[in-house]
């Protein structure tokens, strides 16, 4: 590793986009939000978990694909800052040590997902291997502490084929829960044809598509460099929300109509334009004849989407998003451990929508999509 | 100006519910007869304007981009619904307006202006389009009011043009298409813009356009660098990145007016605040505030082209009533539903008459 060249890139790309993540989290702690009541059965959905074989894999920075913003995340994950000196230990650690902090945090289950970029910036045959051991690893957790974790598998979107084999194994032999995508890979997004057998696997195998954030690719990252923009606070949401959206107009749940995404972030800004965007497709299609989707789009969101509550802790996005989504789709989720377990859980505890609400949003969603024990 | 004390009361209790400081809430003119209806992004042309884009989009016939693909639809008929209404001013306009009882719009030349054109074009048509939108609002005194356009190619003749446009013109604000030549208003060398439109008290209307070429790859299919998605993308982008860079705590005074119910910049009102608070106490930023605290203080949204009661509900929430206007989007969006919308938004009174028309005559201090 050579530190100066890695502090460099941190810098380059606006230290704010990614440090503070940390420093936020830490700060959460600090600030002391109670320990939750044990009211409710929290179940979270967008936690991250980093292996070995991963964090090997992003030291071969040679044969990165796409890089964006995420090479300089993925080498922070590596160095020695006290960033990392916190955060990649807790990754690691699907064990013990953080079954303690759920304790401590009140979480009753974390449904797991190796954490963004996952495997999408390795070529093909690295990715293929690196999720197929990172899966290995993901269910010995899964097994030893059942009712405390539930995980989604990695694939390798490089390879459509084997990624199918992959995930036809995660559902039926490991007895994973769905799956996880970091959007982009090198630049493609699932609804091109080339992706469609892991749309085609996910609607037979009965499991969703979490789709995660990860950097713009290199071709439309330009914008978002400065300032820091180009991470967690603003230009995963372009890239993640626009993936969400290209899925939506393609057509693909046509296609594959028992498809499910999942988006967090409250729906990557999604939910937002759903006036908007249902109008305008209805002025195009009356001006020109066919939109070319048999439904509005909205209905696909309501049909096809969940939304998580990951790392949007307000109240308004949440009634926002249940009026127009509704609280069927939407689930909890923290997004450990770059954010903190406890003001996520303070953040809907006080909420004030009804008890029924919350308990699905907390628990009944998820263990119906993702098909966990009840 | 008097006062009216409900709508202050109302506007304190939004406030006070949305966590936001009760002394913010402006002073709000009284009502007339009737309800005032001033919409805030309606936009027109002018035939050197459109001979203008024809002449650039035809020079360029192999270019694909949205934009492109739009104009050649508008210049290839001036007698079709929309350019025939864009051009038109006195006749269709104001029988529309009639019909649906809207008071005034506040016109603005339609996006992207003059910001594809060559600087010199540019900076003549925007001179001439601000000359024949102040002599229309001169014949139709209450009718009328209209943002001036300028070429940000040129911003020291930019910055000129917005002096102009107030002293000399009377107009009442400034719009910019979002980017210019792919490049955003906090380049500073765009600085003298802003720093014209905080000294004459001119807010710059940040109008979407096709996403610049350095973001648009992922949106180029479906059309999806158009108004569903990544107009929102690009206008969101471009006054992030403003605020971001301080340009607010060197121009505290600047007001910056987003339509589409705000480009949904406030969804994130949580995230940004949460994502930069350490950053900016550890005075590693440009910036010196929160994000929700610049949102709250320089941002005004109309409800353009979103006619969504709970979009409006959470706009009302996070940043107060007196920043929401109410826009038609004309000819582009319908006056009938836009006015449905509001005349029927399950709000108070007095959040309707400081939509419909109070913070617009503040904000862009319109004469009725």
């Amino acid at each position: 590793m050579d530190r100066r060249n890695l502090l460099g890139l941190a810098g380059a790309l606006g230290a704010a986009a990614l440090l503070p993540k940390a420093a936020q989290a830490q700060k959460s702690i600090e600030g002391g939000f109670p320990k939750p009541t044990g009211k409710y059965k929290r179940i979270s959905t967008e936690e991250a978990f980093a292996t070995r074989p991963q964090l090997e894999g992003f030291r071969d920075i040679g044969k990165y694909l796409d890089e964006g913003a995420d090479l300089s995340f993925t080498q922070i994950l590596l160095g020695d800052s006290p960033y990392a000196r916190d955060m990649t230990p807790r990754l690691l650690d699907i064990g013990e040590g953080r079954i303690a902090e759920l304790d401590a945090d009140g979480v009753a289950m974390q449904v797991l997902s190796l954490t963004s970029p996952g495997v999408q910036m390795f070529s093909a045959d690295t990715a293929v291997s690196i999720a197929r051991e990172s899966n290995d690893i993901l269910v010995e957790a899964v097994r030893k502490y059942p009712t405390r974790f539930a995980g989604l598998a990695a694939f390798a979107p490089q390879d459509p084929k084997r990624a199918v084999i992959e995930m036809e194994r995660a559902i039926n032999e490991l007895k994973l829960n769905g799956f996880i995508l970091n959007s982009h890979t090198a630049g493609h997004y699932m609804d091109e044809e080339q992706f469609w057998p892991i749309l085609e696997a996910a609607e037979a195998l009965d499991r969703p598509i979490y789709i995660h954030p990860r950097s713009l690719p290199e071709a439309s990252i330009a914008p978002f460099r400065p300032y820091g923009l180009g991470g967690a606070s603003w230009g995963y949401a372009v890239e993640t929300g626009t993936h969400g959206m290209r899925l939506l107009f393609s057509g693909v749940f046509d296609r594959f109509p028992r498809l499910k995404i999942v988006l967090g972030h409250m729906g990557e800004g999604i939910p937002y334009w759903v006036y908007r965007f249902d109008h305008m497709y209805n002025t195009a299609k009356q001006n020109w004849g066919s939109g070319g989707l048999k439904e509005t789009p909205s209905f696909y969101l309501k049909r096809n989407m969940m939304i998580t509550t990951s790392g949007m802790f307000s109240e308004p996005v949440l009634k926002y998003c249940m009026e127009v989504i509704g609280v069927d789709n939407i689930l909890w989720a923290a997004d450990y451990p770059y954010q903190d377990n406890r003001e996520a859980a303070a953040f809907l505890d006080k909420a004030k929508i009804s008890e029924a609400d919350k308990i699905k949003i907390y628990s009944g969603n998820a263990e119906r999509v993702f098909h966990l024990p009840v | 100006m008097e006062l009216d004390r409900r709508t202050l009361l109302s506007a304190a209790s939004a406030t006070a519910a949305a966590g936001i400081a009760a002394s913010a809430a402006p002073a709000m003119a009284t009502a007339p007869q009737g309800q005032v209806r001033i919409a805030t992004e309606e936009a027109f042309s002018t035939m050197e304007h459109m001979k203008a884009m024809k002449a650039l989009v035809d020079s360029q016939p192999e270019v694909t981009r949205f934009d492109y693909k739009l104009w050649r639809m508008i210049t290839g008929d001036l007698k079709a619904y929309t350019p025939a209404r864009l051009l038109d001013l006195e006749k269709l306009r104001l029988a529309e307006m009639d019909e649906y009882g809207v008071t005034m719009h506040l016109l603005s030349l339609t996006s992207p202006g003059v910001q594809m054109l060559a600087p010199d074009v540019a900076v003549g048509v925007a001179q001439s389009a601000n000359d024949e939108l102040a002599e229309v609002i001169a014949r139709h005194p209450g009718r009328f009011a209209g943002l001036a356009t300028v070429a940000p190619q040129v911003p020291e003749q930019a910055a000129k043009e917005i002096e102009r446009a107030k002293t000399k013109l009377k107009l009442n604000g400034v719009i910019i298409n979002s980017h210019t030549d792919n490049e955003y208003l906090d380049n500073k060398k765009y600085w003298p813009i802003l720093e014209a439109a905080e000294a004459y008290d001119m807010p710059i209307y940040i109008h979407p356009r096709t996403p610049s070429d350095q973001m648009r790859a992922p949106m180029d299919d479906y059309n999806m660098g158009s108004a569903f998605w990544g107009y929102g993308i690009e206008t969101s982008t471009h006054f992030v990145r403003l605020m971001m860079s301080g340009a607010f705590d060197r121009f505290p005074k600047l007001t910056v007016v987003l339509g589409h119910m705000g480009e949904a910049v406030h969804f994130w009102i949580w995230r940004l605040d949460y994502m930069s608070k350490a950053g900016i106490q550890r005075g590693e930023t440009p910036v010196k505030m929160l994000p929700s605290e610049y949102l709250r203080r320089n941002l005004r949204i109309t409800t353009s082209g979103q006619e969504n009661d709970a979009a409006l509900r959470y706009s009302i929430d996070t940043l107060g009533v007196w920043n929401v206007m109410w826009a038609i989007d004309y000819p582009y969006q319908g006056t009938k539903s836009a006015v449905h919308f509001m005349d029927n938004a399950p709000i108070t009174e007095a959040e309707r008459d400081a939509i419909y028309w109070q913070n617009a005559q503040r904000t862009f201090n319109i004469n009725l």
